[in-house]
Order: C-alpha cells, then sequence, then structure tokens
C-alpha cells in the first residue's frame, strides 16, 4: 500500500510537470546557485534512546546548490517539477533522519544473578540501525500567510521498507534585523519505518530490552528560531525545538524518552 | 557594522559621516524599508560642508562655517544608495556613507520555500 501511495505521488507529480506552464527558472543573473553558511556555538538535542549520550551541538555547515531543475539541499539531493507562483513541486532523495540518535548509543555492563547462584556480567546495549535512503516527493507552498511543506518519503535502500508522511508550517515574522520563525508540523511513520528503527527483534532482545514489535504513529514537532542579522555576513540565531515520538516509539524498551528536545545558539557566517 | 560610521580623511581635514541605520533587510514578502534616517557629521575645520544623497542632485542641506551638523529625513528604501558630504567652493567629496539593502529572498522561489529539516540548525 505504501508503495502504492509513493507511485501515485510521483504519477502527479509527473503530470502537473507536464501540465505546467511555469516551470523552474535558472536564478537571476548574478546570483550564485550555491549557498554555503557555517554556524558555530553551542547546542544540544536529547536522545531518547536509553543508554545512550545526548547530541552536541557546536558546528552546522549549510551547503546547496540549486540549478536549473536539479538541487543538492544539505543532503537532499531534488529535481523540481513543477516551481510557479503558487507552490513547487520536487523529486527529492535523502537519508531517514531517525537513525541520527542510533551514532550516540553505549554499552552498558549489568549484573544477574545466575540459576546456580552465581553472578554473571551481561554486555547491554541497543541494537544497532542502518540509515536509509529514501525517495519521495515535496510539495511547498507560500505566501503571505507563512509556508507550507508536505512530503511523502519511501525507503529504497531495502533498509525498513517504510514509508514518512511529513507535514510542516510556519511563518516567519521580520522586523528589519530581527527575523522570528515559529513552526510546527506533523510526521507520520509506517509499521515498517517504525519498528525498523524502534522495534527489538528476537535475537537482539536481552534483559533490559525485551522483544517489541513498534506500529505506524504520528510524531509531533514544534521549532522556535530567532535572528538577528549583524551584518551581511553574520547572523546571530537562537533555536529551540521540540519533538514528541509517538506512542508505538515511546514504548519501546530501548527508548526512556518520549520528548526530544533541541536548543543552539550561536553564530552563523553566510559566503 | 551594527549601527554605521562611515569615515574619511581628506588630507589633514578629517571629517566624519555617521548615519543610522546603515542596513535594510527586505525579503519575499517586504521588498523595501521604511526608515528614519539620521545624519551627523563632524568635521576639524569650519567650512562650507553640504550632504547629497544618490536620490538628489541638489544638496539635502548646507552648512556655512560649521564644524558640525545634523540631518534627518524619513525615505522608503529598496535599493542600496549613499549619502557624502563636500566641502568648500569645489565640491570636493570629503566623506561618504553607504546604506546596504540586504536581500533574504532570492529570486529562486525553491531557496525561498525550502526549509531545511527539522532537526537542522540552520
Amino acid at each position: 500500500m505504501c508503495k502504492s501511495l509513493l507511485r501515485q505521488w510521483v504519477a502527479t507529480g509527473l503530470l502537473f510537470a507536464a501540465t505546467a506552464s511555469v516551470a523552474a527558472g535558472p536564478p537571476a543573473a548574478g546570483e550564485s546557485p550555491w549557498r554555503l553558511g557555517i554556524a558555530l556555538g553551542y547546542g544540544e538535542r536529547s536522545n531518547p534512546l536509553a543508554l545512550a549520550d545526548d547530541i552536541r551541538i557546536g558546528i552546522d555547515i549549510d551547503v546547496a546548490w540549486f540549478g536549473e531543475r536539479w538541487f543538492f539541499d544539505n543532503g537532499d539531493l531534488g529535481f523540481t517539477l513543477v516551481d510557479s507562483d503558487r507552490y513547487t513541486f520536487n523529486l527529492v532523495g535523502r537519508v531517514n533522519s531517525d537513525r541520527v540518535f542510533f551514532s550516540k548509543t553505549d554499552t552498558d555492563f549489568i549484573s544477574v544473578f545466575d540459576a546456580s547462584g552465581g553472578v554473571a556480567t551481561l554486555q547491554v546495549s541497543v541494537p544497532d540501525r542502518d540509515y536509509a535512503a529514501e525517495l519521495g516527493a515535496e510539495l511547498l507552498v507560500d505566501g503571505d500567510w507563512g509556508y507550507l511543506q508536505a512530503s511523502a518519503h519511501h525507503d529504497v535502500s531495502g533498509t525498513h521498507d517504510g514509508l514518512e508522511l511529513y507535514l510542516n508550517t510556519g511563518r516567519t515574522f521580520r522586523q528589519q534585523r530581527w527575523a522570528f520563525e515559529p513552526s510546527f508540523g506533523l510526521s507520520w511513520k509506517s509499521r515498517k519505518l517504525n519498528d525498523y528503527y524502534w522495534g527489538v527483534r528476537q535475537e537482539e532482545a536481552n534483559v533490559l530490552f525485551p522483544p517489541y514489535r513498534a506500529g505506524a504513529g504520528v510524531n509531533a514537532h514544534a521549532r522556535f528560531v530567532a535572528s538577528y542579522v549583524l551584518d551581511r555576513h553574520w547572523t546571530f540565531l537562537v533555536i529551540a525545538e521540540y519533538e514528541r515520538l509517538n506512542a508505538e516509539a515511546a514504548a519501546s524498551p530501548i527508548v526512556d524518552q518520549r520528548g526530544v528536545i533541541g536548543a543552539f545558539a550561536g553564530f552563523r557566517y553566510g559566503f | 557594522m551594527l549601527f554605521a560610521a562611515a569615515r574619511v580623511a581628506a588630507g589633514d581635514d578629517t571629517v566624519t559621516l555617521s548615519v543610522k541605520p546603515v542596513l535594510c533587510i527586505t525579503d519575499q514578502h517586504s521588498a523595501s524599508c521604511d526608515l528614519s534616517f539620521l545624519v551627523l557629521w563632524e568635521a576639524r575645520r569650519a567650512g562650507r560642508y553640504c550632504l547629497y544623497s544618490d536620490f538628489s542632485a541638489t544638496p539635502l542641506d548646507c552648512w556655512m562655517q560649521a564644524v558640525a551638523g545634523r540631518f534627518a529625513e524619513d525615505r522608503v528604501v529598496d535599493a542600496s544608495f549613499r549619502y557624502w558630504l563636500t566641502a568648500g567652493a569645489g565640491e570636493e567629496r570629503v566623506a561618504e556613507a553607504t546604506i546596504e539593502v540586504m536581500s533574504m529572498a532570492t529570486s529562486d522561489r525553491r531557496r525561498n520555500r525550502r526549509n531545511r529539516h527539522v532537526w537542522s540548525i540552520l
């Protein structure tokens, strides 16, 4: 069902591309297709996994290139099918983001009494998970009211074979050098995606992490960005974000926090 | 430069020209800035000084036998421009300040519309 839904999205996009009167255009003369930036500062993102460290953020690099139809945007590789005054429709290949938490897991050693009354030491760790390459489509709409981003991505690497539907909306309020941008959204993750990352297979189970099967669920997220332009290159920014994991993921034995909190303050230099 | 101060030395006669603000930020929803400019100048030597901008061929104001001056105006800005100060009958340009218009938007709608992933910090 997931694959057929994705096929419908792509087919709809191709139909739009064939009928749209306005296509993506190249950047205006003198405008670089590149967007390069680097942010330096301090931030942390909590890790919902048990036996895992929070993720520290000291540096973030912004690398994007937008050609006439192809683009690369910080890991997303895209092809623009339609770019009109009202909306943009892109095909996008990307790497799944759920894997990021599994890079900061630890191994723990626990002592248990065995049947003979002796003590045994067991090595316990969160099961490892792989990155997944995903292909999908996104619809971008904006106006004076703000912006909306809707997307569907399906695994094409055979990692989890699941689907994610993503919806995000927000608005930027600008007062000269200051800009404030609240945004929020939802992300539906299919059973296969959720179970791959948050489930515990029989062969992975141990005394701390019993077998668990995760079903589909909806994550919710909110984000607030405040920035102050210092000059043409430098911007000071503060970011706070919160993501609430879906109930199926939160109930997993490898998860001990349902909320993921992130914050960052620092300076961005745009080249 | 947060509040702008342009300073030029012409020979031994240092003239300072300060303008606030010096930056206009636009985006896809607002292509211009409605700003109140305050222009201040100071010179070591008294003389005749005139203030100009790119918007007018005639002086915005002139001062006789003065060592300092002040000029204020409201203006809608959608492109970078300059204020400059001239001295003496020869109208020699002795100080200049540039007000920059910086657009946060690009002509490529995809770049304006595309928001980075929720986990990105930029």
